[in-house]
């Protein structure tokens, strides 16, 4: 990004402060608090989040009964950014009645296996965390040691300090019913699972709640909404203004942008990357500099032709 | 040196092309149906082509794979007589990745296309693109964050759509889902597509049933018909040799699937070809025979056809040895069949130019007796390799009654029921005195076994009329040994006794006997050709002068050389032949088979310089050397005890009947290998048997003794 001299910085409105490097990786309040004001209500995923609010009121009642958090959407929806947002509220919450809620991030630790395999990964991917943050004695970490996940899980609940609560996020769940089913009886006392899925429609989600033993909370992150698009845009644009300058969009480029942007990912993607390339360019980068429509198309095409050019 | 131009081999090699063709009636027309149906899509065909052994149906398929060139998909399967499920296998086998990809990413980029269509973000131009494959959709998707999820979603019901195969659209739609650093997902799929059991992961998407049944496996095949040909996409498929399934005895089950498959390739406006010899289309049955659109059977070549092809084959710069009467000549005397022709153009070519000798119609006798013959050992041990294989007991080189004419090359019996299968090898059937001479051996062992079935095989040339002759009298017809199908064949005439021999066992034994004089019924008329044959010879034997006498004595003699010669199967080179009394010599037969039952060591290593199977050798040396050694050593030596025991009973037959003094050298010599024995750890070829042959170690602590009684 240019730095004109003297002025405020050039800055690229669309990238997370700090996370310019990735800009796709899902918000994460629970990890990142500056993160909790950077959601945008789009997809429905405000009325997700309170929905998962008001079903969790007595969060307190997880010291009891643990619960499985299924959140569904296709892919690029923002189901992550739903799920560290209420894994944020609910450490807050269990804060504020005096435990503790302890976030174990197992997101990244799926793979193409059979469901047994991959449970016994994430189980034991589970007691690495615990071990290491000294959450168990030593001898509670040996007797659960090796065991299956359905003695871990249960055993799991008297082995951790009194005020603990684990929030555990899973590895995405694909299509695979029998998983999230699984996860669903699993989840006992002092434990709070989420999973994730971009395959699982509707159908599969009533299945999955017909064959729970306690039916998990689910939560679903729709398409982008009408307006959705001017909102979110609206909100970088408006949010950074006093941290640097860069070129302005126009309302009409923002609903006409809400036809092929189609998902928050996309969204965020082709916006950070347009602004990047207009940053590298000589075409103008002040505040009164306008990105066009015919700039996020351009990029567009050239990101998705890539491979064309690269074959030629 | 002279480059012979002929190929020796004269068999095509599928779908290349080789040496000069020869454009047939029936290639021609095959390839006119082959043209109208490029020239307007959607119009489904089945053509039967059917034909004898080296009538040329094999290049009439590479011909049409070669004729559509690149204008559509084409695919070439060669079926085997293990049914209509290891035909999808070979089926399976034969897609490359890129056969499976790339269809199911031009769906894939067609919804990806409609997906960007409505946004107005690519211009009309620039989705075309997309359409016509310009790109590799999943690098595409990735770069823009489109809705991975429901594109791939959208896909798996779209492939559903042309399928009609649910799990084969599911198992296709995960090809395109990231799969980790091992490829897990994907070796699933591939794997399950090739007829291997489901994986877990995959069995937890639904994907639970293995395509290992006719009906499973041909459900996929025709799904894969209709996702090639679908639109105006236009798919070639020749099925080589089906009758080898066909006449497997085909079960109604696998029949319906298979006539399924061919309603798809009429539905989905696919192109197939069906080839094989001419009972194909006899066996199949009536409803699927309807849904063939077209027939052809392929003709003989004649004078003209062969001239032409021996001019084409010489060029310009070559003499040309083949007058038009010896080809005439040849011509009838190989009936016709392109491969048989080719073959003995070949080894008169040869002759010619290297030994200079003309070509007449005497040497095209002599070269038919030769070309096409393999050793006799290596018909016997691709003959042992398919019993072994299909899991038969059998003798080799067994005496089944005493008479020399009851002696076969295998004597095998079946799982179920008592009656028995002869193989018997002969060289090459050229006239009536050998049909008799074969007939003559039947009729020997229906003498003592009435109702054993005998198989021909026939190591060289086979004519039609000692074959018309002998139909009546065999089982099945005479079966000519070709290097490359000898195995199938022979593995489907099998099993086609097999089942024959299992019906009639359930059968009441008046039954029986009710069928055996039936078939003897049957039998009759060839028989009784074949006596007043013999009578009439007899009449001219009492009439011919002392040369006649002679020429039939000669004949006689070199018969018995022959004997001599097939007896001396176990013997090394050079050394003298091994004669013994049937009893002993089964003793001795019984021994050698039971080693190698457990290791044939010339079939292992045949096979493994075959390559491309799993390592039966490697099976074998991972129980330890010691085992292998054992069977290696003890063939060695049970062999060198027979040629001991022949030499003494050569001898001391001299004296008829045998001294009892004489019998001392033979106890001598059985007290000789029991020395030697004891020496080698024989319970060790137990290993190698898995412990499956029980009484395989008191087969050779038991010999020295049973071949003393089978002397007495």
């Amino acid at each position: 990004m240019r730095r004109d001299s003297g002025g405020p910085p050039a800055i690229n409105p669309f990238l997370v402060p700090g996370w310019e490097e990735s800009p796709l990786r899902p918000l994460c309040p629970w990890r990142y608090e500056s993160h909790d004001e950077l959601y945008v209500d789009v997809n429905h995923t405000l009325a997700a989040f309170q929905e998962y609010t008001r079903r969790m009121a007595a969060v307190e009642n997880l010291r009891e009964d643990g619960r499985l958090v299924l959140v569904t959407g296709e892919s690029g929806c923002g189901k992550t950014a739903l799920i560290n947002r209420c894994a944020r509220w609910t450490r807050d919450r269990l804060t504020e009645r005096g435990l503790r809620g302890v976030v174990v991030d197992l997101t990244r630790d799926g793979s193409r296996q059979s469901v047994e395999e991959r449970m016994g990964l994430v189980a034991a991917r589970l007691l690495d965390e615990l071990a290491h943050s000294a959450l168990l004695a030593p001898e509670a970490l040996a007797s659960l040691d090796s065991v299956r996940p359905s003695r871990l899980y249960a055993g799991l609940g008297n082995a951790l300090p009194d005020d603990v609560v684990l929030i555990v996020l899973l590895p995405p769940a694909d299509e695979v019913v029998q998983e999230v089913v699984a996860y669903a009886g699993l989840a006992r006392r002092r434990l709070l699972f989420f999973a994730e899925s971009s395959y699982l429609g509707h159908a599969q989600v009533l299945k999955v709640r017909d064959s729970s033993p306690v039916p998990p909370i689910t939560l679903a992150v729709g398409p982008l909404n009408q307006g959705d698009v001017r909102r979110f845009i609206e909100d970088r644009l408006t949010r950074h203004h006093e941290r640097g300058h860069y070129p302005r969009i126009s309302t009409e480029t923002m609903d006409k942008a809400a036809g092929p942007l189609r998902s928050i990912a996309m969204l965020q993607r082709i916006l950070s990357e347009v602004y990047e390339e207009r940053g590298k360019q000589d075409s103008g980068y002040t505040d009164d500099d306008w990105v066009t429509y015919e700039d996020i198309t351009r990029l567009f095409y050239e990101k998705f032709f890539d491979d064309l050019r690269i074959r030629r | 040196m002279t480059v012979n131009p002929f190929s020796s081999m004269a068999v095509t090699h599928v779908p290349e092309v080789e040496g000069p063709s020869v454009d047939t009636d029936p290639i021609r027309v095959a390839k006119a149906h082959l043209d109208d149906y490029l020239a307007t899509p959607r119009t489904g065909n089945v053509i039967v082509v059917v034909g004898d052994y080296g009538t040329g149906k094999s290049r009439l398929a590479s011909e049409l794979l070669r004729h559509v060139d690149e204008r559509c998909r084409r695919i070439y399967l060669e079926a085997t007589p293990n049914g209509l499920a290891e035909l999808y296998r070979t089926f399976a086998f034969t897609l490359r990745q890129e056969d499976v990809l790339e269809p199911v990413n031009e769906v894939y980029r067609e919804i990806i296309a409609d997906e960007l269509h409505t946004t107005g973000i690519l211009s009309p131009h620039q989705v075309q693109l997309l359409r016509l494959g310009a790109l590799d959709p999943q690098h595409a998707v990735r770069n823009v964050s489109l809705p991975l999820s429901s594109l791939l979603g959208r896909t798996e019901t779209r492939l559903a759509d042309i399928t009609r195969h649910p799990m084969l659209s599911k198992a296709l739609a995960l090809l395109l889902r990231e799969d980790d650093g091992e490829q897990r997902l994907k070796n699933a799929v591939w794997s399950w597509l090739r007829g291997g059991p489901p994986d877990q992961i995959l069995v937890e998407r639904t994907i639970d049933q293995r395509l290992d049944t006719d009906g499973a496996a041909l459900a996929v095949l025709s799904a894969f018909v209709r996702l090639y040909a679908r639109g105006d996409r236009q798919f070639l498929m020749v099925i080589d040799e089906l009758h080898k399934i066909v006449t497997a005895g085909q079960d109604d089950a696998g029949m319906t699937a298979f006539k399924s498959l061919l309603q798809q390739f009429d539905a989905a406006g696919a192109f197939l070809v069906l080839a094989g010899l001419p009972e194909l289309e006899t066996e199949l049955r009536a409803d699927v025979r309807q849904r063939i659109t077209h027939r052809i059977r392929m003709s003989g070549f004649g004078t003209d056809q062969v001239c032409d092809y021996i001019e084409q084959t010489l060029g310009d710069v070559r003499d040309n040895p083949f007058s038009r009467e010896v080809v005439s000549y040849l011509v009838g005397l190989a009936d016709g069949v392109p491969r048989k022709i080719i073959q003995l153009c070949s080894e008169l070519y040869r002759r010619w130019s290297t030994e200079g000798t003309q070509i007449t119609d005497e040497q095209v006798r002599e070269a038919a007796r030769s070309v096409g013959l393999s050793s006799v050992d290596d018909v016997e041990a691709a003959t042992a390799r398919v019993l072994d294989a299909e899991g038969l007991t059998y003798l080799q080189r067994h005496f089944v009654g005493q008479s020399v004419d009851t002696r076969v090359d295998f004597w095998v019996t079946f799982p179920a029921g008592s009656a028995r299968c002869a193989v018997v090898l002969t060289d090459s059937l050229l006239n009536s005195r050998d049909a008799e001479r074969l007939t003559s051996k039947v009729l020997a062992l229906r003498k003592v076994e009435l109702d054993c079935r005998v198989l021909l095989v026939v190591n060289g040339a086979l004519t039609p009329e000692p074959a018309d002759r002998l139909a009546g009298v065999l089982s099945r017809p005479p079966l000519a040994y070709q290097r490359l199908a000898y195995a199938d064949h022979l593995k489907a005439l099998l099993r086609a006794i097999r089942d024959e021999v299992r019906t009639e066992s359930r059968y009441e034994p008046i039954e029986k006997i009710h069928q055996a004089l039936e078939q003897l019924t049957r039998q009759q008329a060839s028989i009784h050709g074949f006596v007043e044959r013999l009578a009439e010879r007899l009449d001219q034997v009492r009439s011919t002068s002392d040369d006649r006498m002679e020429m039939i004595a000669g004949r006689l003699e070199d018969i018995a050389e022959e004997l001599r010669l097939v007896r001396d199967g176990g013997q090394a080179a050079g050394e003298p032949p091994v004669r013994l009394p049937p009893l002993v010599d089964q003793e001795f037969t019984r021994a050698i088979d039971r080693l190698t039952e457990v290791l044939d060591l010339n079939a292992v290593l045949a096979d493994e310089f075959a390559g491309g199977r799993p390592s039966k050798l490697l099976l074998h040396l991972r129980k330890g050397l010691e085992p292998a050694a054992v069977a290696i050593l003890l063939h060695e030596i049970v062999v060198r005890f027979r040629a001991e025991v022949g030499a003494w009973y050569q001898e001391a037959s001299a004296i008829s009947p045998i001294p009892a003094g004489a019998y001392d050298r033979l106890n001598e010599i059985c007290h000789a290998f029991d020395r030697i024995t004891e020496q080698v750890p024989i319970a060790k070829l137990e290993e190698l048997a898995d412990g499956s042959k029980p009484d395989l170690v008191r087969t050779f602590y038991n010999l020295p003794l049973n071949v003393r009684h089978a002397f007495r």
